[in-house]
């Protein structure tokens, strides 16, 4: 596999993600995407929460603790929440986590707050796309490196 | 000084405003944390001004089932801070407490780095200036700089917990350092050591910035940064700033909107 | 399956005097399911039948459903299971009604069951037999594309499950010799002595869903199907594009099975056509060619398909959407033009089709391959026996504003063999007739029911963890893109996996015994099964594990099908190893799972209908004659809604008379109060127990206590802006006011009417069609032809969208001389006042777009139908949502087309979408039929997956008090401790998330099973 571009594909494949979404929008959007049969990258595994809400910035530091390059937060919009507001907290806890990840030294890119409807299969499909690009050009998350038993391919 | 604080005591006391006054008395040269209810108590003698810091405010919250009527505290504008901070927490009922307020001297102030070492009333005037903000290395440095900063002081924490239990606001039955799923069991130091990390955000609407936990840190882990730095930003995203009043809340503390809720990439 | 048989008890006999609480459902498809279900739930016994061997129907056999395009079998196949294994419903196949004797309450219905031969509760539908059967046959599940045997079961998710033999095709009832199937039958389960036996049933009610016949296109000649191998049906392309159909999905063509690249569908073949007796349009396949354009693109990109129709009627719910998405999108090529023939070259199978385009140029082009769209048509012998009317058509005739009950009282009628109708038509029309059916026995309810019986839950606590895992092949849909075999051998080497093994369909009832059978055999006490969405299927496995003797929560889902083998179909090993790491992170969670324990609440037995409207009546009604009290709040000080300002209905009548009637029927109905004047502020508590604050204009306030809501709270009409220079000249007019004028005694004779359509529907800011102004104006065009003979009357439209039976008004019209002028898209008419007179300019379609100047002595506007202002405040109040249109939007676009995912709010009229009145009275007592399955029930059964918080862990913050959106938190002062009320608590988390301490849990999405995945999926990627 080592090519031309064999490197940059290398650190494609190897890109792990790792995506919250609630079950009644963005884990229904994303069903729709697949019963649409829209393609997409598949360095990406989803963690199906009832909202958002219950997503605490604990989860987002452990996956790059355990190695994950990237995560994603997904939910209903603002106004659509099955909860009524569940995620208003997801915005003002997410909002400003990715800020604060920076503090930490870590890229906020790596961490994306994203509202995708039951209806909106589309926009799940692109979002693991642009993400899965935004994390690969990013490359691999430094954390990764610190483990013991990095995994080398 | 000591007079001033010395009769500030005597007067709560005598006057009824107080049941009880909690004050660091010098005794055979230790610090020791008093709570006396007679004016005619010889300890008021031995109060303590000088710039040794304790946390008050959790004493306080320990002292007052013990106590009837209010009790008063001899404590800095820190010390105000943590009880705002405490209330809001629905571990210290503000109606019992009265602050005897005490400046900070300026050698403590910049040391602490601290822009507010005079409380509001204090019980004697001092010329203090607020001090310059203390430096914050992680802050001029690039993203992988500062994360290989932290890490590296993090690697050095040996788990004493110090920090925590030195902590007057952390009131968590349960912590999140001592997670097993979160920070691990069995590796020490963790492989990435990132509980630091959860403490910051987990402080980031409620630490008043007093820096008792790096005092009480044997690692020397830059935790007063750490934590500075984290609610400096919620200050900047929010608008908050945990301590200043006892009635305004943190934005993670109620429901609607507070960020701008809509916008974001 | 032999649970359930084994629990089945005879009828007991009814109590003489009060209606029997037992109904017949006839039909078996989608239409028959959902009765069935809805009847079950308001405690009566059902008796569901099907001429066929298996329940399904046609929605069975279909592919995808639009506008959505869901897996239609996915959608369908947890409804038949649910169906299968329900205690209280009797599914009898192979039988057709004989006689329906007696009353409304009381009929002995007498049901001609033709042998099986072969015995449902012994077969388990191995397959063994299938495989030594000599006699090769069509299948008729593949709309007789494919090749089976003559012993099989019907396909894979038949319920019953089991085997059956068609004897006209039997070597051994032919030819007297074989029997190879009793051979290999293991389980003893053929039985060629079986014999018709007549089956005398008591039931109070019964409805009828028998469905329809696809049209034979032979009777079409000049399209030479059965002729040209390459010209097929929808319903076979259907197949073709089904992933378990005779190509498994591939779009060849039956002659050469080349791919197909070249695509045609010729609309309405058997339909609109009077030519062959079929002058109705069969309104599902302008919908239907587009959904399957679309799937065959997806299926392979190279296709390029060809619609060619008269009028793309796109009049549904977000169907307009779909269609101009099609064309624009996915580049569908829509052609409007009529099809008169088509010729095959001999050498290479291509078609040439021969159409009339639309400036009357005969054109011809070359096709691989031609879908006829084929319409629907009533099934033969459709009414012997039963009792009932036949309209012009063929089709069940019904009532004229109750289209869901028959001639006859005491049977009921739903679906497509009532007129031409799409799935979520068909499920609220079965709901409605259900409603109806408990109108008449309500009596009765409760008193025919078997309880259904648990297995004692097995304590697990204690046990080290035994995951069970499924790996589910989906047929093709996962096993074609990720390798099975692969996943079962990793799923083994996982820690606390006791066995794992895969299935061809997990979902099919007899894996359901199957399951069971491995719990007991490997001692499980948790289950994992990799399939597809929780959102649909969790429910059914849950069941399962609930009859096998375990918590229902013992269970975790992995999706490896939405979320893996469908979107990654061009990679499939990577589909292969992140369907190993899904497997993985479930199984890890599954390790964590414990049981939880449902609560229990109680229902008040009384509803809310919010609208006074035709619908909020309807609705009302219905549920007070079912005997639950109704509380009917109205914002205006009458009632009547927006029929108060329309006429004549669709079908010509009287609605002010029906609205009088109507408004007298709910005024003397004892359990309905009337909330007149009255606005809704708040809306507290949950399903089986709301509280809702209603104020009249004085300000005084009514606290009301309920169970149910129904939200009916209308729509409104589009009022033109000074388009067309309406408000500012009084010769412009909208249809309703045309209603008026044409009542008015002495009105002045016009010389001209011009109409123009589509004023505020299907335009930028109000993509939606309108689905009732087509019909109104070709009704309103009639009635201007007969009240002044004289006047010529102009339409001008974009396509004309009378389905169904409106066709006939549509030929009508143009048999009377109106004049149908299409004008372009984008090219709207423009309209100049010339004093005297209006000028109306417009481009005519049919003249290559020359402009054609009208005169206009009344210019008529066929406004749309806008979603209600006030429904973005009434939206949060009931935790419900609107949809990009500002309508409300169901819990589900096809099978759930009158709830809310909310529990106990349900939605009907224009509040959901514009639809004509019948429509939404059909759907207001659909509405009522669900909300009575709520209010029928003594106690409602609360989730499990609520917060829980551990007072040794609290701190007291109370942060979480203020942070839960439903009031659930409450604090213990005495205590110092946080508190759930799990009645209240709907399991967001929002409180768990805030509780740094961790005290605050939420049962299922525990702290510690959320990091065990996030450690999983960082173990799978390390392995």
């Amino acid at each position: 596999m080592a090519e031309a571009n064999g490197r940059r594909n290398t650190a494609d494949e190897d890109i792990r993600i790792l995506a919250f979404l609630c079950n009644w929008c963005s884990y229904a959007g994303a069903d729709l995407a697949g019963v649409s049969r829209l393609q997409y990258p598949a360095q990406v595994l989803d963690v199906r929460v009832m909202c958002t809400g219950t997503i605490s910035p604990y989860f987002v530091i452990k996956a790059f603790q355990e190695g994950m390059d990237g995560v994603i937060v997904a939910g209903c919009h603002i106004g659509d929440c099955h909860y009524l507001k569940g995620n208003y907290m997801t915005a003002k806890r997410f909002q400003f986590l990715q800020r604060a990840l920076e503090v930490f030294g870590i890229e906020k890119e790596r961490l994306r707050l994203e509202w995708v409807s039951a209806a909106e299969g589309e926009k799940f499909a692109n979002l693991i796309r642009d993400f899965t690009r935004t994390i690969s050009e990013l490359g691999p998350s430094p954390l990764r490196q610190g483990r013991k038993e990095v995994a080398v391919r | 000084m000591k007079e001033k604080v010395a009769g500030a005591i005597r007067q709560a006391l005598e006057s009824g405003r107080a049941g009880a006054v909690l004050f660091l008395a010098e005794e055979e040269g230790k610090l020791i944390p008093r709570l006396v209810r007679d004016a005619g108590d010889p300890a008021i003698e031995r109060a303590y001004v000088g710039d040794k810091r304790f946390p008050a405010s959790a004493f306080a919250a320990i002292s007052l089932p013990a106590v009837d009527g209010v009790l008063a505290v001899v404590g800095r504008e820190c010390d105000r801070r943590m009880m705002n901070e405490l209330a809001k927490l629905n571990h210290l009922d503000l109606e019992r407490v009265l602050l005897l307020g005490i400046p900070c001297s300026q050698e403590l102030a910049d040391a602490c780095g601290c822009d507010h070492p005079v409380p509001p009333e204090p019980v004697a005037e001092a010329e203090v200036r607020p001090a310059e903000a203390l430096d914050a290395p992680s802050r001029s440095m690039d993203i992988p700089e500062r994360l290989a900063y932290w890490m590296d002081h993090f690697s050095r924490c040996i788990r004493c917990y110090g920090c925590r239990n030195s902590c007057p606001l952390c009131v968590c039955k349960d912590c999140a350092l001592e997670r097993e799923e979160l920070a691990g069991k069995d590796c020490f130091p963790p492989d990435i050591p990132v509980f630091h990390i959860i403490r910051a955000l987990d402080m980031a609407d409620r630490c008043i910035d007093c820096g008792i936990c790096e005092l009480s840190c044997p690692a020397d882990i830059p935790l007063r940064e750490l934590y500075r730095e984290v609610r400096g930003l919620f200050k900047e995203h929010f608008g908050y700033e945990p301590g200043i009043s006892a009635e305004d809340r943190s934005p993670l503390s109620f429901l609607g909107e507070a960020a701008d809720l809509g916008a974001h990439e | 399956m032999s649970a359930k048989k084994a629990r089945k008890k005879e009828q007991p006999a009814p109590d003489s005097g009060s209606p029997i609480g037992a109904a017949l459902v006839v039909g078996g498809g989608v239409g028959g399911i959902q009765a069935s279900l809805d009847l079950v739930s308001l405690g009566y016994r059902v008796y569901l039948t099907d001429s066929g061997p298996s329940i399904g129907g046609v929605m069975g056999m279909l592919d995808k459903t639009f506008p959505t395009n869901e897996c239609s079998m996915c959608i369908l196949s947890p409804k038949m299971v649910e169906v299968a294994s329900n205690d209280n419903i009797e599914v009898i196949t192979l039988a057709d009604v004989e006689e329906i004797a007696g009353e409304a309450g009381d009929f002995t219905v007498t049901l001609r069951v033709r042998p099986r031969y072969v015995d449902v509760e012994k077969c388990t539908g191995c397959g063994d037999c299938t495989a030594k059967c000599p006699v090769k046959v069509p299948n008729p599940y593949d709309a007789g594309l494919g090749i089976t045997r003559n012993i099989r079961v019907p396909f894979p998710q038949a319920v019953p499950g089991a085997a059956f033999i068609d004897p006209a095709t039997c070597r051994y009832f032919t030819k007297g010799k074989c029997g190879n199937c009793v051979k290999v039958c293991q389980a003893k389960a053929i039985d060629f002595e079986q014999k018709e036996e007549m089956r005398q049933l008591k039931v109070g009610a019964v409805i009828l869903a028998q469905g329809f016949t696809p049209f034979d296109p032979r009777l079409k000649p000049e399209y030479g199907y059965g002729v040209f191998p390459n010209v097929i049906t929808s319903l076979e392309f259907e197949r073709i594009l089904g992933a378990n159909g005779p190509t498994s999905g591939h779009v060849i063509r039956p002659s050469d099975g080349k791919e197909v690249r070249k695509l045609a569908f010729v609309q309405c073949v058997g339909s609109r056509d009077c030519l062959v007796n079929r002058g109705y349009c069969s309104s599902v396949c302008c919908m239907y060619a587009t959904k399957q354009s679309l799937i065959a693109k997806e299926h392979l990109a190279t296709v390029e398909p060809t619609i060619f129709y008269i009028d793309i009627r796109a009049y549904g719910k977000d169907f307009e959407r779909y269609y101009q998405n099609a064309a624009a999108r996915h580049g569908v090529r829509y052609v409007r033009g009529l099809v008169s023939g088509i010729r095959e070259r001999q050498r290479t199978k291509d078609l040439l089709l021969r159409y009339l385009d639309d400036s009357g140029c005969m054109q011809e082009e070359e096709f691989d391959m031609v879908v006829l769209s084929i319409g629907l048509e009533p099934p033969r012998g459709l009414t012997s026996g039963l009792g009932v009317g036949l309209n012009e058509h063929g089709f069940l005739q019904s009532d004229k504003f109750q289209i869901f009950q028959s001639t006859r009282e005491g049977v009921m009628v739903c679906g497509a063999a009532q007129e031409p109708r799409d799935i979520p038509d068909t499920v609220t029309l079965a709901s409605a007739a259900a409603a109806r059916a408990s109108q008449i026995i309500h009596a009765g309810r409760n008193t025919l029911l078997t309880r259904t019986e648990y297995p004692p839950e097995r304590d697990v606590k204690g046990e080290e963890p035994r995951v069970g895992v499924i790996i589910c092949r989906c047929g093709s849909n996962i096993g074609g893109f990720v390798d099975v075999p692969k996943v079962v051998e990793y799923a083994r080497t996982l820690p606390g996996v006791a066995w794992a093994e895969e299935r061809i369909y997990a979902c099919s009832q007899d894996a359901q015994e199957w399951i069971r059978q491995k719990v007991r055999e490997h001692g499980l006490n948790r289950l994992v099964v990799a399939s597809c969405t929780p959102r649909t299927h969790q429910p059914l496995f849950q069941e399962t594990l609930r009859t096998a003797g375990l918590n229902k929560y013992l269970y975790e889902m992995a999706n490896i099908r939405e979320h893996c083998s469908w979107v990654h179909m061009q990679e499939p090993e990577k589909a292969t190893r992140k369907a190993r790491y899904l497997v993985r992170m479930a199984v890890e969670k599954a390790r964590l799972l414990e049981p939880l324990q449902e609560g229990e609440s109680e229902v008040i037995p009384r509803a809310l209908v919010l609208g006074g409207g035709v619908a909020g009546m309807n609705a009302a009604l219905s549920l007070a004659r079912s005997g639950f009290p109704v509380y009917l709040v109205e914002k205006e000080e009458e009632l009547g809604g927006l029929a108060r300002s329309i006429r004549i209905s669709q079908k010509g009548e009287d609605v002010q008379a029906y609205l009088r009637d109507l408004i007298g029927q709910v005024e003397k109905e004892e359990l309905i109060s009337v909330f007149l004047g009255h606005r809704v502020v708040d809306i507290g508590g949950y399903v089986g127990k709301f509280r809702t604050l209603v104020r009249d204009s004085e300000g005084r306030e009514s606290l009301l206590e309920h169970g149910a809501i129904i939200l009916a709270t209308g729509g409104r009409q589009h009022r033109p802006a000074e388009d067309y220079l309406y408000g500012k000249d009084e010769r412009v007019i909208t249809q309703w006011e045309l209603e008026e004028r044409l009542e008015e005694e002495g009105a002045e004779a016009p010389r001209s009417v011009v109409m123009i359509q589509c004023v505020g529907s299907r335009d930028d800011r109000r993509p939606w069609c309108s689905k009732v102004c087509c019909t109104e104006a070709v009704k309103n065009a009639l009635a201007v032809k007969e009240r002044w003979p004289q006047a010529q009357v102009y339409v001008l439209y974009r396509d004309i969208r009378t389905y169904g039976f409106r066709e006939d008004l549509y030929r009508r019209a143009r048999e009377k001389g109106v004049t149908f002028i299409r004008f372009a898209d984008d090219v709207s008419p423009t309209v100049n006042n010339l004093g005297v007179k209006l000028q109306v300019a417009v481009k005519d379609a049919a003249l290559g777009g020359e402009t054609v100047y009208l005169d206009a002595d009344l210019l008529v506007l066929s406004v749309g139908v806008e979603p209600n202002p006030d429904n973005g405040e009434l939206a949060p109040m009931l935790k419900v949502p609107l949809n990009a249109d500002g309508f409300f939007l169901e819990a589900h676009m096809k099978l759930r087309p009158v709830d809310f995912s909310t529990d106990g709010v349900f939605l009907c009229g224009l509040a959901h979408a514009p639809k004509s009145i019948e429509e939404s009275v059909a759907q207001a007592v659909a509405a009522a039929a669900r909300a009575e399955t709520v209010l029928a029930k003594d106690r409602i059964i609360t989730e499990g997956v609520v917060a829980q918080v551990d007072e040794s862990s609290c701190s007291g913050c109370r942060t979480c008090v203020a942070l839960c959106p439903f009031e659930a938190i409450t604090f213990d002062e005495t205590k110092g401790v946080a508190r759930v009320n799990t009645s209240l608590c709907k399991g967001c988390g929002t409180c768990t998330a805030a509780c740094t301490a961790g005290a605050n849990r939420i049962q299922g999405f525990r702290f510690d099973q959320i990091i065990s995945q996030i450690v999983a999926a960082s173990k799978a990627w390390n392995d």
